[in-house]
């Protein structure tokens, strides 16, 4: 009796795996698409129309799907998509540990997926794999590129008219940063705290980020400009050396460091920032996000580099 | 059955063994004794197949047995090691089905002769009733008696034992030699088996063979090789040789000058 | 009980642990509708009436991961036990002589070369996790070998050197890719995230080689378990017997590594309990390892998936914090039952 047991039992193993195998692959619905584009990791992504079922991937993307109004249209977004508000009731389909939640973002037939360029490949591949589809949307380098993300996407939801209004507003208010900033001959040194876990060696923004981008719109100059990469460490040493003008702490909101903190820390009680109180709690999510929000940051420094000189 | 001739044994050019030469008739015991570090067990190891180095011939019956196979040569020759740390948690009857390892089929399963020759083994070493009992909760005589049915089980032609008698009582090492008698007489076994002590080679084997410093010294029936001519300068002790009421084989018993010194 | 029917009771276990794997997800599928979907798939009877999505969720997600996970379990437990029968010790793993530590090197290596992706595709990491497997067993071996023979304590002795080696290589390139370190940290403590029945496909014919010779080598443990002299003298080619189960096991187990990262102490602890109800033979050892491991890995992985929904918990986190108590409980309880 066992041993039949077992045959069967093998069959049904055998039957499992061989069901799962014959799993031919989803077909994509290819007739008489109305858009074709092709996306930042240089694949063609083809849609019937308007994207009306869209899961975001990364806040920014949540951000600038709000933004241009197709709010309605997100039927999924990952854990850490948390403005606008609402977008705190849309399902979340994870992202926290870096695994997506693919079953939630299955049921939610979605018929659009918005990745970025961070997105793990093998996660986008994944999802494909099952049939969906991915449009990868790359990081901006500068305002323009912003600019171009935000009609990107809203492309692919159908809000050009939204989309346009929005770029407007956001370079009108550019443009007025930039006119106030310009004549100023006093260009702050700003030491940006992106983690100041090890006081000794903290963490900040590189050249050519955008938050040195934002500094540098604000009036400001990035004491992490000579270094490389999203991510630098730099010395304690060097930033007494340089002895930036302000401190600006990124971690305020994640890492909870406020500027009394700061002002203990070992070595840091000499910096002019620190003596003259130039020490302020930054929203990094203004800086790191790139959607439309960066012009609230922009705003939100300038107003702390050069208090009273915007309206 | 079992003939060595000219075995040699040599590691980084020390010998260990040198150009020994026996032979075993079927029904045949031939003890080996001699001092620690003569090479018995080397010995016993060459002959078995476990030591690569061997020079010389070994044959039994007329197969050359250092050209055979593991399994083959399994089939030919069955080892009784000494029962020391034995896997606790095997039952007597999985120990000894081990010994049918040259003849099981794919995935160890048995075959009604397999079965049978178990069996067989079981109550010829008297052990038949300790059949589902561990291992580790036996004596050290029923362990000794489980690896005596091991090699029963393998049933060859040779049986070579290392100094089955040791951490035995006196009841039990009684025991086994008769057992070993017995079995070599009715089932025409030849059997070399390694004794520390020298009144039972006298006593059981029918041959005795003295092994010095890796060479043979002396070969022969038990009188004629245990003598204090021979033992003495080989053990260094003065030896007194008696005969044994019964049987007339020698025993051997150190000289009492040894206790008068202090006189 | 279980001593009387092992296989029944086990492959009842299995069959539990299979329905449970494909029961538990983000997405609550009634078990009703999961029998109709599988009855229509098979012989296309009944009425459709569930979301397309179900047929994609439970097809091309559940199940595939199911099976890997099931192989996966298989490979580790299979594999665990013939490690300790071969090394003759009860802490002996499948990770023992270095198949871990060279994998977790491989893996990340392939990440912080940051996926040749044009070559190898998404099979990278777990190509790179293979190779770096065996090479490393490959260099233990060669160090461990004296004469001709493979004595069981160079062995162990090569293999800690190695793995120390490796391991500290590892650690080096974690901290040098600071980008990638989340996702090697995930992978290492057994995270795989390649879906879908690729990774099944390609991870099989491991599998089943290895698994399928080892059931055969039952006997053989059995009589290693004297020592290497004595397996000599009742004809057992000792040194190729040993060389063949150190193949078979580590193909299996780097198999099952290179696609599901490192999952620890389900090759530890799966032959010990088997062994405490079973006994120590190994002809039946090995099989109700394999079974044992695949049940043990799919509970383990259907916790990991609904302990913090929706988030996956790495499923090496979940065996580590319900092996280690496990263990310390079987070294109490069974102390003198250790069958061993």
């Amino acid at each position: 009796m066992p041993k039949l047991f077992s045959r069967f039992f093998l069959v049904f193993l055998i039957s499992i795996i061989t069901v799962g195998c014959a799993q031919t692959a989803q077909s994509d619905a290819n007739n008489a698409d109305p858009i074709t584009v092709i996306d930042g990791a240089g694949e063609t992504i083809t849609l019937d129309g308007p994207a009306q079922r869209v899961v975001s991937l990364i806040p920014s993307n949540t951000e600038i799907l709000f933004a241009v109004g197709a709010g309605e249209q997100v039927v999924g977004r990952d854990s850490f998509s948390d403005f606008p508000a609402a977008a705190l009731d849309i399902p979340d389909i994870g992202g926290g540990f870096g695994e997506l939640d693919t079953e939630t973002i299955l049921l939610a037939e979605p018929d659009l997926i918005l990745a970025s360029e961070i997105t793990p490949l093998d996660q986008v591949e994944a999802l494909k794999t099952l049939g969906l589809t991915v449009y990868t949307l790359n990081d901006p380098v500068d305002f323009e590129g912003l600019f171009e993300n935000i009609r990107t996407v809203a492309t692919l939801v159908g809000r050009n008219t939204e989309a346009e209004t929005l770029i407007a507003s956001l370079s009108t208010r550019l443009e007025a940063v930039n006119i106030a900033i310009a004549p100023l001959s006093y260009k702050p040194i700003v030491f940006y705290e992106l983690d100041g876990t090890d006081p000794n060696a903290p963490w900040t923004a590189g050249g050519g980020t955008f938050v040195d981008k934002v500094i540098a719109t604000a009036g400001g100059f990035n004491l992490g400009s000579d270094l490389n990469g999203a991510y630098a460490q730099i010395s304690i040493e060097e930033i007494i050396q340089v002895n930036p003008d302000v401190i600006l702490l990124g971690d305020a909101v994640w890492g909870g460091v406020t500027p009394e903190i700061v002002t203990a820390r070992a070595g840091w009680d000499g910096l002019k920032a620190v003596q003259a109180q130039q020490i302020f709690p930054f929203d990094d999510n203004l800086v790191s996000r790139p959607g439309p929000r960066l012009i609230d940051g922009v705003e939100e420094m300038a107003r702390l580099l050069h208090p009273g000189v915007l309206e | 059955m079992l003939d060595i001739t000219a075995v040699s044994v040599a590691y980084d050019e020390k010998t260990i063994i040198h150009e020994v030469s026996l032979s075993i008739q079927p029904g045949e015991i031939v003890a080996l004794v001699g001092p620690n570090g003569a090479g018995k067990s080397t010995l016993l190891k060459a002959i078995s197949g476990v030591i690569p180095a061997v020079r010389g011939q070994i044959h039994v019956g007329d197969q050359q047995v250092r050209d055979l196979s593991d399994a083959k040569r399994a089939r030919l020759l069955a080892v009784v090691p000494q029962a020391r740390s034995l896997p606790p948690h095997f039952t007597v009857y999985q120990t000894v089905l081990l010994g049918r390892t040259p003849y099981l089929g794919w995935l160890g399963t048995t075959s009604p002769i397999d079965e049978e020759a178990i069996d067989t083994a079981l109550t010829l070493a008297n052990i038949r009733a300790l059949k589902d009992r561990w291992v580790g909760t036996l004596s050290g005589g029923e362990q000794q008696r489980v690896l005596l049915a091991r090699a029963l089980a393998q049933d060859t032609p040779v049986l070579l034992l290392d100094e089955p008698t040791t951490h035995l009582d006196f009841r039990h090492q009684t025991e086994l030699l008769s057992l070993i008698r017995e079995l070599a007489t009715t089932k025409k076994i030849a059997v070399l088996m390694v004794l520390h002590d020298l009144s039972h080679a006298g006593m059981y084997g029918d041959r005795v063979a003295l092994m010095v410093k890796g060479e043979i010294k002396a070969f022969g029936p038990p009188h004629q090789v245990l003598t204090p001519e021979n033992l003495s300068p080989v053990f260094h002790v003065p030896i007194t040789v008696i005969p044994h009421p019964d049987t007339q084989t020698p025993l051997i018993i150190p000289d009492g000058n040894i206790y008068n010194k202090a006189d | 009980m279980a001593k009387s029917r092992p296989y029944l009771w086990s492959f009842g276990f299995l069959f539990v642990a299979m329905t449970l794997s494909v029961v538990i997800g983000s997405v609550l599928i009634p078990l009703s509708t999961l029998g109709r979907m599988f009855l229509h798939h098979i012989s296309s009877v009944g009425q459709t009436d569930w979301p397309a999505a179900y047929e994609t969720i439970v097809f091309q997600v559940r199940l595939p991961h199911m099976v890997l996970v099931l192989l996966t379990g298989a490979g580790l437990g299979g594999s665990g036990a013939a490690y300790q029968g071969l090394f003759r010790n009860p802490l002996a793993d499948p990770y023992l002589i270095g198949v871990a530590s060279g994998a977790g090197l491989g893996a990340v290596i392939a990440m912080a070369l940051r996926w040749p992706v044009d070559v190898l595709g998404f099979f990278t990491i777990p190509a790179f996790a293979f190779f770096g497997a065996l090479l490393t067993v490959m260099v233990v071996y060669v160090l461990a070998q004296v004469n001709r023979t493979l004595p069981t304590t160079t062995l162990i002795l090569a293999g800690v050197a190695v793995s120390s080696f490796t391991t500290a290589a590892t650690s080096f390139l974690l901290l040098a890719s600071a980008n990638e370190l989340y996702r090697a940290l995930s992978w290492l403590l057994g995270g795989g995230t390649i879906g879908g029945w690729s990774p099944v496909g390609a991870m099989l014919p491991y599998i089943l080689v290895g698994l399928g010779y080892l059931i055969t080598t039952g006997h053989q443990l059995n009589v290693l378990q004297f020592g290497d002299e004595q397996a000599h003298q009742l004809g057992i080619p000792v040194e190729r017997v040993k060389r063949l189960i150190l193949v078979a096991a580590t193909l299996t187990t780097a198999a099952a590594v290179a696609f599901s990262g490192l999952i620890g102490f389900i090759g530890l602890i799966v032959p010990h309990m088997v062994r405490i109800v079973y006994g120590p033979d190994y002809r039946h050892l090995v099989p109700l390892s394999i079974i044992g491991g695949g049940v043990a890995l799919l509970l383990a992985d259907a916790v990991a998936r609904s302990i913090l929904a929706p988030q996956t918990l790495p499923v090496g986190i979940i065996t580590a914090l319900a092996g280690a108590p496990f263990f310390l409980w079987i070294l109490r309880t069974a102390k003198s039952n250790i069958h061993w």
